[in-house]
């Protein structure tokens, strides 16, 4: 299969290559630069749709075929065992909420959810998860896009390919080496219209792009973010670009604090 | 010719593009470059009273690099030495000037490099009108003296088709550099002995075929040869109207002179007038020729005495398979004019200005972001924010191929473009052979249908012309 993309190759030998799909509910840009054939990127391009794949087979929780979604229907009457790739992402997801004051959960779309819910959500060792309450209910959607970013980045490495931007739906985007000619990758906020260089970092926005959009809420008193503004962020790794941004959007000034200690920030942008 | 260093070559697409401001062409458009675009630190072109840098106006056009258009328009080489041609003149004499032909010359009388010297026309009230636009031209009943006028470099032939051939011929017999409208020939045979007398004439040799430089198509063929919607397996092109394609006649006898494109002596009907130059886009975008043809043609609607067809439907199939249709029927505008040409990424309709992606659309800050890259100028592309989902974006509206409907149709950029080469005396690649087959094709369909048969490309009417079997510029 190729994928819709354009080529174009400069007469120093030079390569770009442009390619879009849609995945994980959104549209993914992908731009390549190096000195690679067409048909190189274009089975690179393979390689990073098929992962993509997997990762949503797995952890997207709007398919009901999705491994998640087996926890989420099961787990609270049975023990599931789950794949080791399910098994990290629960993990590293719990690990967040501890390192966000709570404020990066999971489980905010549970039935009768409160800030202990997460709590109920029990990982063994050999790899099974169990529900304490009924009907909660795991959606890893505000992650997988920074989960996607650092594997499609690990593909790369593998690939030789140093000058990349990956583009998951505008909110989450790993800048890889150099636009030709310059240091990173310049990248505009559509909101502020502030600049930023991405030089191997990711940028995650998290927000309402409209006054009545609610859907990011406080897991700690249930109020929901009102108007039109958003946060940034930008980290080395995507994962955490996912949990800081949601987490930074709803923290107060200990919260923030807190995670200044647990992560690497490099910039914190409101808009 | 062309220049084959990069940097030359942007110098003659810097050029191309400073033509198209000078003649303001995207009036409105540069205006809000100018506002907004110009920084002092860049390079800045002065044209006329205007400042504006190249990139700002590149950017502006969304055209891609210099590159890719010396392989899909090279014939805009014909601006390489504009600024060189400042102080130079042509002298132009129109053949013709009817309808068309004064359309042409309201473009003519703008070009400051011009001095409309003559016209010629055997009907008194065509030359009474071209005089009130140029009051102080010659007027020939007999075009033979125009062209004896020495003082005259290059004619305009905007005469019925079945009167091209034989002006042509005679001008350059007369040492004179021509521009012909479409469709060139009122037989294949007569196009091939055209073409082949501007080869030996060493004159330049333009056609009417100005979708050659229409940006919105010129833009769209970028686009098509950089392979942005895949594979082109399919044209389909129409124009369709629903008007009897009169003129008013002032006296009977004049039916057969005025509304010469109803009658077979004169004209080959909506082929000659209208398929010409939507034949052309779609070999423009293929890269190549059909190998054959076939066509069904008649009069359904318009039963007025007219000897030509008001409903036709043609095929022209190529080596792989791909198909371009060819259809008209003027009674029923509906659908208008288009090209729909279709990749199996998507689809380009270069007349309404706008491309659709089959699933989902590119990002348009991705296709700036690689147009920057080939014209090596880089700025940030504001896209980065909330997360976009597919139920936000409408539905397929499609993308505009350049951010404004320019409302030139390239007519005028191919007169410039003519009174440029005239002056330099340097005839650009593949124009005459674009609008030769443009001619041969609309021909050869007329033949199908009239025969009634499946027709191949007739070698004997195949010309020199390697450039659809490469790409490279340096080719040509
Ligand atoms: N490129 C385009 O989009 C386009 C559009 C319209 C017409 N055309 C072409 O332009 C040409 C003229 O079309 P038109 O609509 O202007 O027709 P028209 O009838 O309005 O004009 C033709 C003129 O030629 C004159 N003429 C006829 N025989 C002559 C001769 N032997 N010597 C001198 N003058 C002579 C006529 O008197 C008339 O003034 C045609 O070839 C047509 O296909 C091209």
């Amino acid at each position: 299969m190729v994928l819709p993309h354009v080529f174009q190759k400069s007469p120093s030998g030079e390569s770009l290559y442009y390619t879009w799909f849609s995945a994980m509910h959104t549209r993914v840009d992908l731009i390549f630069i190096s000195r690679e054939a067409e048909s190189f990127y274009s089975n690179l391009t393979n390689l990073i749709h098929k992962r993509i794949f997997e990762i949503e087979q797995i952890a997207n929780c709007f398919n009901p075929k999705t491994e998640i979604s087996e926890v989420n229907r099961s787990a609270a009457s049975r023990k599931v065992k789950i794949t080791e790739e399910l098994y990290q992402l629960l993990q590293c997801c719990i690990q967040s909420n501890f390192k966000t004051c709570g404020l990066f959960d999971i489980t905010t779309d549970s039935k009768n959810f409160s800030s202990t819910t997460i709590s109920q959500v029990a990982l063994s060792e050999d790899r099974e998860i169990f529900f304490g309450l009924p009907d909660i209910y795991l959606n890893l959607s505000g992650f997988l896009k920074g989960y996607a970013l650092e594997e499609i980045h690990i593909i790369l490495k593998n690939a030789g390919i140093h000058d990349a931007l990956i583009n998951m739906g505008n909110s989450s985007i790993l800048g890889l080496g150099h636009q030709i000619g310059h240091t990173g990758w310049s990248v505009k906020l559509q909101n502020s219209g502030e600049e930023i260089i991405l030089e191997n970092e990711c940028l995650t926005t998290s927000g309402n792009n409209s006054v009545q959009q609610l859907h990011i809420v406080n897991p700690l008193n249930g109020i929901f973010v009102t108007g039109k503004r958003s946060l940034s962020v930008v980290t080395t790794s995507g994962i955490e670009g996912e949990v800081l941004s949601t987490a930074l959007l709803l923290a107060n000034n200990f919260q923030r604090q807190q995670m200044a200690h647990e992560f690497q920030i490099k910039r914190i942008i409101h808009s | 010719m062309i220049v084959q260093t990069d940097s030359a070559e942007n110098i003659l697409f810097a050029n191309f593009f400073r033509v198209l401001l000078f003649f303001h062409i995207f009036a409105q458009t540069l205006e809000e470059i100018l506002n907004l675009t110009c920084k002092p630190e860049l390079t800045h072109y002065i044209i006329m009273e205007n400042k504006l840098n190249r990139r700002a106006f590149l950017k502006g056009l969304g055209i891609v690099g210099a590159g890719v258009l010396a392989s899909t328009s090279p014939w805009l080489a014909a601006f390489s030495e504009v600024d060189h041609t400042m102080k130079e003149r042509c002298r132009i004499g129109i053949i013709g000037p009817g309808s068309r032909g004064r359309f042409l010359l309201s473009f003519l009388l703008q070009n400051p490099k011009v001095d409309l010297v003559a016209f010629s026309d055997i009907y008194q009230p065509s030359l009474d009108e071209a005089l009130k636009m140029a009051p102080h031209a010659k007027t020939y009943k007999d075009y033979r003296k125009l062209l004896e006028d020495k003082s005259i470099d290059a004619v305009i032939v905007a005469t019925p088709l079945n009167t091209h051939c034989k002006i042509v011929l005679d001008a350059f017999q007369a040492g004179k550099n021509v521009y012909c409208e479409k469709t060139i020939g009122y037989d294949m045979s007569q196009c091939r002995s055209m073409y082949n007398t501007f080869l030996k004439s060493g004159k330049i040799f333009f056609t009417g075929q100005q979708r050659l430089f229409d940006p919105r198509y010129i833009k769209a063929m970028e686009m098509i040869h950089q392979g942005t919607f895949g594979k082109v397996n399919c044209i389909h092109a129409f124009w369709n109207r629903n008007d009897n394609w009169r003129r008013e006649v002032p006296s009977p006898n004049l039916e057969r002179f005025i509304n010469w494109r109803l009658y077979k002596a004169s004209s080959k009907g909506l082929m000659t007038e209208l398929a010409c130059h939507q034949l052309q886009v779609g070999t423009w975008a293929l890269q190549k020729l059909p190998q054959k043809v076939m066509g069904y043609g008649a009069i359904t609607f318009w039963k007025d005495g007219r000897e030509v067809f008001d409903n036709i439907n043609c095929i022209y199939t190529f080596d792989k398979g791909e198909m371009m249709t060819w259809g008209s029927d003027i009674s029923n505008k509906f659908y208008g004019l288009e090209e729909q040409i279709m990749g199996n990424w998507g689809t380009v309709e270069p007349e309404r200005g706008k491309y659709f992606f089959e699933d989902i659309d590119p990002a348009p800050a991705f296709l700036q972001m690689i147009n920057e890259w080939e014209n090596k100028v880089f700025g940030s592309i504001p896209f980065a924010g909330t997360s976009w989902a597919p139920e936000t974006a409408d539905e397929n509206h499609g993308e505009y191929i350049l951010g404004k409907r320019p409302d030139n149709d390239g007519t005028s950029l191919n007169v410039d473009a003519f009174v440029e080469s005239v002056i330099t005396h340097k005839q650009p690649p593949r124009i005459a052979e674009e609008g030769y087959y443009a001619a041969i094709l609309c021909l050869l369909g007329h033949e199908a249908i009239t025969r009634g048969e499946i027709l191949s490309f007739p070698d004997e009417f195949k010309i020199n012309y390697s450039t659809y079997h490469t790409k490279a510029p340096s080719a040509l």
